[in-house]
């Protein structure tokens, strides 16, 4: 893109001026007050447009505005023609005060591209550039603080490259947009952690503790309802109570009335019968009726004789008379102490038969004094031992090695002996042939010499050593067998000398005989010894038994010893079953005389009976005929007795009563009237019916019924209805307490709610705000990494040109966008550490770089300068200069300047169709 | 036999979106109350010989004693107005209900079976209703049941029909289930039915709906509903709106506006002369240079209990498909996140934070 002119329709002080340009290097100087600002602002404007924006206008275009707008004209216009990489020659009109219409035409073939430019509400000629206004000013707008930014510190040169590459505006860089939302988390989100107080942490304690007022209110609103469940099963037991109460109360009332009414009518009644008094009333004679009843009643209880079966009393004292009066006296079965005895008795005399049989045989022992069987063997053993092995034959062994032993060591002696007097001589022989001056000789002789005493000192004796070694080996073998020998002799004299001392002979065989027969002799003595002292015990244990036998036949300390204990035994069991048999016919007898007793007392029983029955049905007969009743049947007799008595009764009864309810009648009566009580009792009649009408009557009848104690059942009910009132009222209190603090359920869940949507909104918020992030900073590393080779070849196909061949590379770092430059010598500098002049000459390119990277592949950006070279020097300028006029050659420069310097160096080198300069003049304003 | 009908009034309902502790909740509880009140006095002007309430009437999890109190003693100065509620599963019928430990007034009828009962309304009209007595699985008052008498036989109870349960949303079980059909094959003329906060005039059955929204989105008329029951069975109905107050949906377009001033403003006056509780949803075109968050809205002197305010899509002034082009990091940054499978609600919060915060903007909390 390349201005060919813009025109101020009326714009600033401008009123129909065009200004020409040239799409190469354009230099517009003019001195203060000559219109440099408002043709800058104009060319922005015209190609970019002001945004649409309703309301209140910002500050920013206010200050436009005010610093733009003709003062003393209606209008504000300005336009531009454009001319486009694709050869399209754009005109861009914008009547800045109607509303901002805008148009946007081709100057060939007339065609609209307002809509294709279309960025906050009118046309904006950067978009063909893929910029938007805001863009085009950070990128193709460079102002003398750039510059200077620059100067001051290189960070500053590449935080502004940042900038540009983060947004290609003035902005942040995306570094700082990131430090921004790490910020913005730390402070408005925090971690969730338990020991941080920031809002999200304090979001979920928020909600936590809501979740526990939840639950707490749910509990206390449970609690709570079971208080009231509670209170209303007490308040309708206490109803059912006071219902129960009111409807036994209302019973006994009716009770009450109805017994009064009653009475009331019997009253009536007795008193028409008996002509309102009671004297009239006495009991009659009843003699007959008690004659009656007593004859009746006798007749009825008459006995009946006893029916008598089995022998009758004559016979039985037949039976009788044989038998024994008296049980005989003595033992009827035999003692189990006597027989126990008797029996072990007989066992231990069968044991001692058995041990009798068993006596051991005896055996004479052989004399032989103090000894035992046992040295006996021993004596045997010594003198049968062999005598041991003789060392002759090893002693001549010893002499022939000991002959071999000497005559090894004379043999080496002798070889030692020659060999020491050879070494010797040929030694001397040497001495003289060294002092003959023959000196091979000499140290021949010499050391033949030396070798022969060599050989006498190493001279081999090995066979004499071993030699030596058999003898001593030898030597020793026949020293201990002489011991062995020794001591076998002595210990044959010892034996044989015990031998005769005890008067046996030497034989080891005999004496082995004689050792066995003594070890038997001495095994049967203690065989008889144990058999005679079980033979002991076994008669004392007899003894014993004896004793013990006669004892229980009460003859203890005087038992005949040589009795025959068998005999007595059976004599004994004799005695005993006749005294059995006696004995069982003495109380045969005694059952017997008792049945003759009762059967005589049945006898007479029997006819007591028959006498009294016969009596009654007299008595019964002739009452019976006092009562008008006749017949000789008794069963009719008594019925009909039986009926006048129950009629004669009834009677009775009928005036006994009347009787009784007359004084009853006057004792209730309480010495009122009639009429009085009538009265009482319709009273008590209609309070009754005022109690009953409460309930259905037959509730009340029922009750009446199945409650025989109704005034107990009403003390029963008072009681209990006093307990459940008292319950409902502690129930009623706890439920009144439980009221002033429960809490409100519906509050609690609001405060959940409350709390779920800002921890909801945080943690989304926090989601937000971490994918932004990640999204940032890759987009960050992406587009650093594609920028910064862009910016190295572009940086670096013009550093030399205006480094003057200085610098020849640049490198700018993926990361931090650090740029660094590279000279001559190889080394690489930051940029920050250069010139200023260098530093801004880089400045310069880089920000060409950056319009060509961020601007729309096959457009040009055209860069408006304002006074870049404001606070430069001479050479500083001049180098920015031609700087600029390199940068030309590929898009279009317009700068602005009010410097002589720069007038002066445009007047010398621009000219031709690429550049111009252009001078305003402040006469050319329309003031 | 003319008829006033309600249902769903749910007292003590908890009001999630008016937060915790806000005059907002309170004023809306208040508001419930207010209905109620309302209702009753229509039944009065309107004559009617009975007030029937098919079912929750109250929230049994949340119910306070002073709302037993207020039933009480509204129903007491009622009286003789005959009055007959069918309990339903928010306000069941159990030992602890209010129903069963509040001394009712004469003229107050609670239908305590799960089984319809009848109630003799007139000569020749019959009233059968029945209560929930368990929170959750109370089977259909309609199975099995036949009408034993002849006149007109109308029912009141809490249950869904079966064939409206899919429109009354994905949130809404069925509590005693019964469909249409079975209203008059049990031959009742009409059935008087709680439980959908919608409200629904079919041929044999009325869905009174919620009188008092308890929440946003509830649109319709609502109100109690006036039953004139003839001696042929045939029934004419009318609505009449009772709630005092209003939940407003005001859509608040921010397009245009450069400050936060001019938003507010603007709020203001979309806010004015409204009653109850209103949600704005904030929506449109804003402008780069405002900053805007949900306290800025906050805080505006209107009539409302309460007004909550909810982001839209409220689309920065920015040309995305041009910055996806730059060819740097905001360009990269758009394109990618254009480019990324985020929610569109996530993908414009994120656009937001990273763009705010490449302006060097402070304001990333972002709604």
């Amino acid at each position: 893109m390349r201005f060919e002119s813009v025109f101020a329709h009326a714009f600033g002080p401008f009123s129909g001026q065009t200004l020409e340009l040239t799409p190469g290097f354009n230099v517009i100087w003019g001195l203060n007050e000559s219109g440099k600002s408002s043709w800058h602002a104009a060319l922005f404007i015209a190609l970019c447009g002001r945004p649409r924006r309703k309301g209140k206008p910002s500050r920013e275009d206010e200050e436009f505005e005010y610093k733009h707008r003709p003062w003393d004209r209606p209008e504000w216009r300005v336009s531009a023609i454009v001319r486009l990489e694709d050869k399209r020659r754009i005109e861009l009109s914008h009547d800045l005060l109607n509303g901002f219409e805008s148009s946007v035409v081709d100057v060939d073939l007339g065609r609209d591209y307002r809509n294709e430019i279309l960025c906050e509400g009118s046309p904006d000629g950067s978009a063909w550039l893929g910029l938007d206004r805001r863009s085009f000013v950070a990128t193709a707008c460079v102002n003398q603080t750039d510059l200077l930014g620059v100067t001051r510190s290189a960070a500053l040169l590449q935080e502004q490259l940042q900038r540009a590459a983060a947004t290609s505006t003035s902005q942040s860089t995306a570094a700082q947009a990131l430090a921004r939302i790490d910020e913005f988390l730390s402070e408005h989100i925090g971690s969730n952690r338990k020991n941080t107080a920031k809002p999200l942490r304090h979001a979920i304690d928020r909600l936590e503790a809501a979740q526990e007022s939840v639950r707490l209110a749910h509990r206390d609103h449970a609690q709570y309802l079971e208080l009231v469940a509670t209170a209303n099963d007490l308040r309708r037991k206490t109803e059912d109570l006071e219902r129960r109460l009111q409807m036994a109360s209302a019973a006994v009332s009716v009770r009450e009335a109805e017994e009064w009414s009653a009475r009331l009518g019997e009253a009536i009644k007795i008193s028409r019968n008996l002509s309102g008094s009671s004297r009239n009333v006495e009991p009659g004679d009843n003699k007959l009726e008690q004659e009656v009843a007593s004859a009746l009643q006798a007749w009825r209880q008459r006995p009946a004789p006893p029916k008598l079966d089995g022998a009758n009393s004559d016979e039985l004292k037949l039976l009788i008379a044989p038998l024994p009066a008296d049980p005989p006296k003595g033992d009827l079965e035999p003692r189990p102490e006597t027989e126990d005895a008797f029996g072990a008795f007989e066992s231990i005399g069968r044991e001692i038969s058995f041990h009798e049989n068993a006596r051991p045989a005896g055996t004479d022992a052989p004399n032989i004094a103090q000894s035992s069987s046992d040295e006996l063997r021993t004596l045997a053993a010594t003198i049968s031992k062999a005598r041991p092995m003789a060392a002759s034959s090893l002693e001549e062994q010893a002499r022939s090695v000991a002959a071999d032993r000497n005559r090894l060591s004379r043999k080496t002696r002798n070889r030692r002996f020659f060999l020491i007097v050879f070494g010797g001589l040929f030694a001397v022989l040497g001495a003289g042939l060294f002092g003959a001056g023959v000196l091979p000789a000499a140290l021949g002789s010499g050391a033949i010499g030396a070798l022969f005493l060599l050989i006498a000192v190493m001279l081999p004796t090995g066979a004499l050593k071993q030699t030596t070694a058999q003898l001593a080996s030898l030597e020793q073998e026949i020293g201990r067998l002489k011991s062995e020998a020794d001591s076998w002799t002595a210990v044959q004299d010892q034996a044989r000398a015990r031998l005769r001392v005890l008067g046996l002979t030497d034989d080891p065989a005999k004496l082995r005989e004689i050792a066995d027969a003594v070890a038997i002799a001495e095994r049967n003595r203690v065989d008889i010894q144990r058999w005679r002292t079980r033979r002991n015990e076994l008669a004392k244990q007899q003894s014993a038994a004896a004793s013990a036998f006669w004892a229980s036949l009460g003859m203890t300390g005087n038992n005949p010893r040589q009795a025959d204990l068998a005999a007595e035994v059976h004599r004994y069991r004799d005695d005993c079953r006749r005294r059995w048999v006696a004995a069982h016919q003495a109380n045969r007898r005694k059952e017997l005389e008792e049945q003759l007793r009762i059967r005589i007392q049945l006898e007479q029983t029997a006819a007591d009976a028959s006498e009294r029955a016969r009596t009654a049905d007299q008595n019964l007969i002739g009452v019976a005929s006092r009562c008008g009743i006749n017949g000789n049947d008794l069963r009719e007799a008594a019925a009909g007795l039986q009926r006048w008595l129950d009629q004669q009764g009834k009677e009775r009864d009928r005036l006994q009563r009347d009787i009784q309810k007359w004084r009853a009648l006057q004792s209730t009566l309480g010495g009122v009237s009639i009429e009085e009580f009538e009265r009482e009792a319709n009273a008590k009649a209609k309070k009754a019916k005022e109690m009953a009408a409460k309930f259905r009557l037959e509730e009340v009848r029922s009750l009446m019924t199945s409650e025989p104690d109704l005034a107990g059942s009403i003390a029963s009910l008072q009681k209990d209805l006093t307990g459940a009132s008292a319950d409902l009222a502690v129930a009623l209190g706890r439920i009144s307490e439980r009221e002033r603090t429960l809490p409100s359920v519906a509050e609690a869940e609001e405060e959940l709610e409350a709390a779920r949507l800002e921890r909801d909104r945080l943690e989304r918020l926090k989601q937000t705000l971490e994918t932004a992030r990640s999204f940032l900073e890759r987009a960050q590393e992406e587009v650093h990494r594609s920028i910064a080779p862009a910016l190295r070849e572009a940086v670096g196909r013009r550093l030399p040109d205006v480094t003057a061949g200085r610098y020849w590379d640049v490198r700018v770092d993926p990361e931090s966008l650090a740029i660094q430059v590279c000279g001559a010598n190889g080394k690489w500098r930051d940029a920050g550490a250069l010139s200023h002049g260098t530093a801004e000459q880089i400045f310069l390119l880089l920000r060409v770089a950056l319009a060509e990277q961020l601007v729309r592949p096959g457009e040009v950006c055209p860069l408006l300068l304002d006074d870049i070279t404001v606070h430069s020097d001479l050479e500083r300028t001049q180098a920015i200069l031609a700087c600029l006029q390199a940068i030309s050659r590929d898009r279009q420069v317009i700068l602005f300047s009010q410097q002589e310097s720069v007038l002066a160096w445009a007047s010398q080198n621009l000219g031709g169709p690429q550049s111009r300069l252009i001078k305003l003049d402040s006469a050319d304003i329309g003031v | 036999m003319k008829l006033v009908v309600f249902s769903d009034l749910h007292l003590d309902a908890a009001f999630a979106w008016a937060g915790h502790g806000s005059q907002a909740a309170r004023s809306r509880r208040e508001a419930l109350r207010s209905t109620l009140r309302r209702i009753l006095d229509l039944a009065w002007a309107e004559r009617a010989d009975a007030v029937l309430c098919a079912g929750d009437l109250y929230e049994h999890e949340r119910y306070t004693p002073d709302t037993a109190a207020f039933l009480r003693a509204c129903f007491d100065k009622a009286y003789p107005l005959r009055i007959f509620i069918s309990p339903g599963n928010h306000d069941y019928y159990g030992p602890d209900s209010i129903y069963s430990t509040v001394g009712w007034s004469p003229n107050v009828r609670v239908f305590s079976e799960s089984r319809l009962e009848p109630v003799t309304l007139d000569h020749g009209f019959t009233l059968w209703g029945a209560a929930h007595k368990t929170p959750a699985g109370t089977p259909g008052f309609l199975q099995g049941f036949k009408v034993d008498r002849g006149g007109v036989n109308i029912a009141l109870f809490h249950g869904s029909e079966l064939g409206s349960l899919p429109d009354q949303g994905a949130g809404k079980s069925a509590h005693a289930p019964f469909r249409e059909h079975e209203i008059q094959k049990s031959g009742l003329s009409h059935a008087f039915v709680g439980h959908y906060h919608s409200p629904k005039d079919a041929a044999l059955h009325t869905y009174p709906g919620n009188p008092d929204p308890l929440s946003f989105g509830e649109t319709g008329p609502r109100g109690a509903v006036i039953a004139t029951i003839l001696e042929s069975g045939s029934i004419e109905r009318s609505r009449r709106r009772v709630a005092a107050t209003q939940l407003h949906e005001v859509t608040l377009d921010v397009s245009g506006c450069s400050t936060r001033q001019e938003i507010r403003d603007l709020l203001a006056g979309r806010l004015a002369n409204l009653r109850g509780a209103s949600r704005v949803l904030v929506q449109g075109e804003l402008a780069r240079e405002v900053d805007l968050s949900e306290s800025d809205l906050l805080g505006i002197p209107t009539d409302l209990d309460a007004y909550l305010i909810q982001f839209g899509r409220l689309e920065p002034a920015r040309d995305l498909p041009s910055l996806a082009s730059e060819p740097t990091v905001r360009g990269r940054f758009v394109k990618d996140v254009l480019a990324s499978e985020l929610a569109e609600e996530e993908r414009r919060r994120v656009l937001a934070v990273g763009l705010r915060a490449l302006e060097g903007r402070n304001d990333l909390g972002v709604c």
